[in-house]
């Protein structure tokens, strides 16, 4: 019931006086966190000490289902997810990086209407030419949900213990792959070109201890604020050893 | 009308076959992305899995129902 009480009143007309959110804080200062350092109210949320509700007015949340950052997201859960885990980051490939083959759906969509000029369908029986029409667009269809779920599943998840990589290869195979937190040690981040630059997205290399070296984030959107976070999350992992508190 | 009764019937019938396996091929690549989404649903629970779902079942039966009128075309 708290938590309940909590997100109504982040949701209200004064949400900074009514919630643990830092009261000084603007409209205009979330737009410059964008790329800025984290805020304090993010390293709370980071480091758990915000409650669900008090997350919603934080920079990175979203309740859209396909954004491709999503801080402390809401509804994300993911296989052999401990109990007590929370999830910090939600990532995919930027939007942009579809463009492509939704660009080839255009030419696809609107083929059957030059395709008579090449062959002389109307010679077939029109049971025929039904079929060959509804299985072509079915066939569109299926590439662009094919390419649709390679997307939205691809995804790469922080939370308060690990990093998780998860790649659907193709339709069978499937590789997740994750790290501990405290087992991360260099996380370096690339943004080549112009077009990578100017929507502000790029790769994630975190280099770990672990058996698998290396876990990329491809073309994820904030390179730079993902690796802060990852930052926070190792320094509260060390600050965690020091007091013991290691679950 | 005339190059139409002009092809025999069995050119028809190769291209119906030929229809056929197509769509049954197709229809046996909708029931294995339906086992991909449940296995990615699975991985990662997210707010539009139903909908995925619910979508790749959508996506078996218009590919069933195409096989079925084609089967009876």
């Amino acid at each position: 019931m708290p938590t309940v009480f909590s997100a109504k009143k982040v949701n209200s007309a004064t949400p900074a006086a009514s919630t643990n959110l830092n009261p000084s804080r603007r409209l205009g200062d979330l737009e410059k966190q964008s790329t800025g350092q984290l805020k304090d109210d993010e390293r709370r949320a980071i480091n758990g000490q915000l409650g669900d509700g008090d997350v919603h007015l934080l920079p990175g949340h979203t309740h859209s289902p396909l954004a491709a950052y999503n801080f402390c997201p809401d509804k994300v859960a993911f296989v052999n997810e401990d109990p007590e885990e929370k999830v910090i980051l939600l990532l995919r490939r930027h939007p942009l990086t579809n463009i492509g083959w939704i660009l080839a759906l255009f030419p696809l969509i609107i083929l059957p209407g030059f395709a008579t000029a090449l062959f002389p369908f109307e010679l077939l029986p029109v049971e025929f030419q039904t079929v060959l029409l509804v299985f072509w667009y079915l066939f569109v269809f299926g590439f662009a949900l094919q390419r649709f779920l390679g997307w939205f599943f691809n995804v790469n998840i922080i939370s308060d213990e690990r990093v998780i990589d998860v790649n659907f290869v193709n339709l069978v195979y499937r590789e997740v792959t994750d790290a501990n937190v405290d087992e991360i040690q260099e996380v370096t981040v690339e943004m080549g070109g112009a077009i990578w630059t100017f929507f502000n997205f790029g790769n994630v290399l975190v280099q770990t201890a672990a058996d698998v070296p290396r876990i990329v984030f491809e073309a994820v959107p904030q390179p730079d604020r993902v690796a802060k976070i990852l930052r926070e999350l190792r320094l509260q992992e060390e600050q965690e050893k020091i007091e013991g508190r290691v679950r | 009308m005339e190059i139409l009764s002009s092809f025999p019937d069995q050119t028809f019938l190769v291209i119906k076959v030929i229809l056929i396996v197509l769509v049954a091929f197709y229809t046996i690549f909708s029931v294995v992305l339906i086992k991909q989404v449940s296995l990615m649903t699975q991985t990662v629970q997210m707010a539009l899995s139903k909908s995925i779902k619910a979508v790749a079942v959508l996506h078996f039966f218009v590919s069933l129902g195409l096989l079925i009128f084609v089967l009876f075309a």
